[in-house]
């Protein structure tokens, strides 16, 4: 198994937060579908969480940031269907699921989009800083 | 070289007295990835959502589908298939006749 299939997450609910942490960290370059459970992607310059969300409008969405918690809260309304229904597998479940950022995340840069039935969370990644160490000679001096 | 998974997407079923009804959820397809046909009686649906997925499924049609009206929206990765019913019973006109035949 990948390590992806520490994110199988089948009934919508909770994504434990160091689990997702660990997937946030393991995951590279690598594109990844369960139906129905975010895929994480660790990309060059950002993160980015997919999370299907099929006929769920935009004003059903909720994303919060808390700290370095993210939680992401949708409400699938179940539409009138007229009739009789035949055959039932659609959830209508609440979705919730919460990831804790990790610490190359850049908090004040997240975007979110909803298109297609699918919501898009990019977390852009803090540059990062290469600072070189000065090695000094050794003078001599003992201690 | 990738080769495509394809899935089994979630669908319902509804009917009314006019009509069938399917709803599938197809999250991530856009209407150009989207092929909904009929192929010997069933309802064949497949959509692309990338290089490496893609959902398939098929249904059966009841005896009484018109396969000749069907109409199919995709609505926020929601595909709603409506297929009319034919008529059970169709009304002949009678014509007032001249005389009767021996």
């Amino acid at each position: 198994m990948s390590d992806y299939s520490l994110l199988m997450d089948r009934n919508f609910g909770l994504v434990p937060l160091q689990t997702a942490m660990n997937a946030f960290l393991t995951s590279r370059h690598r594109e990844h579908w369960v139906a129905g459970n975010p895929v994480v992607r660790n990309l060059n310059d950002r993160f980015e969480l997919q999370v299907d969300l099929p006929g769920v409008s935009l004003s059903d969405v909720q994303l919060e940031l808390e700290g370095d918690q993210l939680s992401l809260k949708a409400a699938r309304k179940q539409p009138e269907l007229a009739g009789k229904i035949e055959h039932r597998e659609r959830s209508f479940a609440a979705i919730e699921h919460k990831w804790r950022l990790p610490n190359t995340a850049n908090a004040d840069q997240i975007t979110a989009e909803l298109a297609l039935g699918v919501l898009t969370i990019s977390i852009a990644k803090k540059p990062t800083t290469n600072r070189t160490i000065q090695v000094n000679k050794n003078r001599g001096e003992q201690s | 070289m990738n080769k495509r998974q394809w899935f089994r997407p979630s669908a319902d079923i509804v009917q009314d007295e006019d009509k069938h009804q399917v709803l599938i959820d197809l999250p991530g397809v856009g209407e150009e990835e989207l092929d909904v046909r009929i192929d010997q009686n069933q309802l064949v649906v497949e959509a692309i959502r990338s290089k490496e997925m893609g959902y398939r499924r098929s249904f059966g049609l009841p005896n009484r589908a018109d396969v000749h009206s069907i109409v199919a929206e995709l609505d926020e990765g929601v595909l709603t298939i409506s297929i009319s019913k034919l008529k059970a019973v169709r009304k002949i006109t009678v014509h007032r006749g001249s005389r009767a035949s021996s």
